[in-house]
């Protein structure tokens, strides 16, 4: 091998102008946010969901602010009117305005479902995550604690909880809570379980972090996708669960209404005014059926291994 | 297998103790007795009632007496309607059932041939008009399901008898209503599992060696791809006989779940905690036969493990 190598300048040649930035990454880099919410907004039935949940959180918030009538003011003179532009979805049997007691019960079906999913979070996130990083023994026994309250249906312990609390609206939230954070802590847990084996969590400790450092900054974040999509999965259920209790008579107490105590009023006049009946189930219906949407599409957007 | 059979039943029992004992508890902390609204009573006959429930005994005292009287199937007195709790429940359990047999089977046929074809079609619109189908009937609540039922077929076109479970006719609507969750819930996993089994290579062998293509699809595919839906056919089951409280008290059906919302509504203690406790038997039960013949039909679960 004494042959050297020789290098003289006819051996190149200059490459045309046009293929000078052949090797450039032309795809301008996407933060994770904003990949996510590109194949979020591909799924149209995902994206139709979220404005109409928009659409709805905007007429909750502003229908009350603005209308001359207020959720229990009475007009005697108007019972069960038809819409009109006066009332746009009619009136009840004692003259109050439908699309106003729809937008308060918008606002209280609302914001129980979202109270609900996010103290199901907290406590389910805390409880099986504490399970999933210690292991053996306290998670033997803290798994069949969740074990045993898992095996009876959640209805049936919202119901006792609502008969022993009263009908409003923190005992709705106590009781769909602890109906339902089981199912939030089983998943946090087996989350946690597999994330911890793997390199970044050794390396975490070996550099001294705290165990409650390692639990809440690196494994809860690290299983936040599949959580995110359960979360918004619980808010649909924490609806249904309230409309449920309202729609059977121990929900929220009058004069106040949430979407199934509407339904449950109207329920009495259905052979006379069914038309008062359909405002309620079809909002919702239709929330429920668009906050399911959104869910499927985050599910679908927030893994990479779907794409 | 036996070994965990027994193991299973001593959980249910230990559950159903703990359920016993929250709902005793929750019930009698409820401040109140159930004769002191009865103005008709002396002083003299209210002891006497009061001695007769055992209600002037301590809590614990009491507590004791009720656990003895479930382990001898004494669900004890519902006092406003002065019957025997355990009576009531066992005249209109077997109507919730009956109700949810129909469900059942409506759910099971429905749901299968609907998550076949979706899974099937090389249709784009045929899938897609399924899943929009599935996530709808995931969505809409039961209770409104009915009540949109009651309102078109019953109230506008009277076509369908609204009250009561007299003849077959009777049962379609509120039978539709309960079976439209499960029947979604069995389509999304036919859908998903048949999707599975599909890319097998057993179904490419069965097929590169002749047989009829629904052949294939019945035997290899289906008998293949139907083991999730057993094992989600357990808990549907015990969720239909459970009865939907709601579905049954607007179709006026004297079922347990009426008789349970009933009893909420009139705070019937007793009769709540006798509904309760007999649901929760009922799911705890049913729950452990579905572990048990999924393991039967599927080989390759390992109870136990």
């Amino acid at each position: 091998m004494d042959e050297k190598l020789e290098l003289t300048p006819d051996l190149f040649e200059k490459i045309p102008e046009s293929e000078k930035n052949a090797e450039r990454i032309t795809f301008e880099s996407k933060t994770y946010l904003a990949d996510v919410w590109s194949r979020f907004k591909d799924n149209k039935l995902a994206l139709a969901g979220l404005i109409f949940l928009i659409l709805v959180i905007i007429f909750a918030i502003i229908v009350p602010m603005v209308s001359p009538y207020t959720y229990e003011s009475q007009d005697p003179s108007i019972p069960h009117a038809l819409p009109s532009l006066a009332h746009p979805f009619g009136t009840d049997k004692f003259g109050r305005d439908i699309m106003v007691r729809i937008a308060y019960g918008a606002r209280i079906s609302l914001s129980v479902g979202v109270a609900a999913a996010f103290i199901n979070l907290c406590v389910g996130m805390v409880y099986g995550g504490i399970a999933g990083f210690c292991g053996g023994k306290v998670d033997m026994v803290m798994m069949r604690i969740v074990d045993v309250m898992y095996s009876v249906p959640d209805t049936l312990y919202t119901i006792l909880i609502m008969v022993k609390l009263g009908a409003n609206i923190q005992s709705i939230l106590i009781g769909i809570c602890i109906a339902s954070w089981m199912g939030m802590a089983r998943q946090v847990r087996a989350q946690v379980m597999t994330l911890k084996e793997q390199e970044f969590c050794l390396a975490a400790t070996v550099i001294g972090a705290s165990n409650a450092r390692i639990l809440f900054k690196h494994l809860i974040i690290n299983s936040m996708g599949p959580i995110i999509v359960s979360v918004t999965m619980m808010v649909p259920s924490a609806i249904y669960t309230e409309a449920f209790l309202s729609f059977i008579g121990i929900g929220i107490s009058r004069p106040a209404a949430s979407w199934g105590t509407l339904a449950n009023d109207a329920r009495a006049l259905i052979q006379s005014y069914p038309i008062e009946v359909i405002w309620p189930i079809a909002a919702i219906c239709l929330t429920m059926l668009s906050l399911n949407f959104i869910g499927d599409g985050l599910g679908n957007a927030l893994d990479p291994k779907k794409k | 297998m036996f070994k965990y059979t027994v193991k299973r039943a001593l959980f249910g029992a230990l559950t159903l103790f703990i359920l016993a004992t929250i709902t005793f508890f929750l019930m009698k902390s409820i401040p109140g007795n159930p004769f002191n609204g009865d103005k008709k009573l002396s002083p003299q006959q209210l002891a006497q009632l009061n001695e007769k429930y055992h209600l002037d005994k301590p809590v614990g005292e009491q507590y004791v007496l009720y656990l003895k009287g479930l382990l001898q199937g004494d669900l004890g007195i519902s006092i406003a309607r002065k019957k025997n709790v355990g009576d009531i429940i066992f005249k209109c359990a077997p109507v919730t059932m009956r109700l949810g047999m129909v469900a059942f089977c409506i759910a099971i046929v429905v749901g299968i041939t609907l998550g076949t074809i979706s899974a099937l079609s090389k249709k784009k619109w045929v899938s897609y008009f399924i899943t929009f189908f599935t996530t709808l009937g995931v969505s809409v609540p039961s209770f409104l399901l009915a009540l949109l039922l009651l309102m078109l077929f019953g109230v506008w076109l009277r076509w369908l008898p609204i009250v009561g479970l007299q003849t077959p006719k009777h049962y379609i609507m509120p039978a539709t209503a309960i079976a439209l969750y499960p029947i979604s819930m069995i389509a999304k996993l036919t859908r998903s599992s048949m999707g599975e089994v599909m890319k097998q290579d057993y179904m490419v062998l069965a097929k590169s060696k002749g047989s009829s293509s629904i052949s294939v699809i019945v035997k290899h595919g289906l008998r293949n791809a139907l083991l999730p839906v057993v094992t989600y056919a357990g808990p549907m089951l015990a969720f239909l006989f459970s009865g939907s409280f709601v579905v049954e008290t607007l179709f006026s059906v004297p079922g347990i779940g009426s008789e349970f919302v009933k009893s909420i509504n009139g705070r019937d203690y007793s009769m709540i905690m006798g509904c309760t406790i007999f649901l929760g038997f009922l799911i705890i039960t049913l729950n452990i036969i579905t572990d048990l013949v999924s393991a039967l039909v599927d080989p390759r679960i390992k109870l136990g493990k």
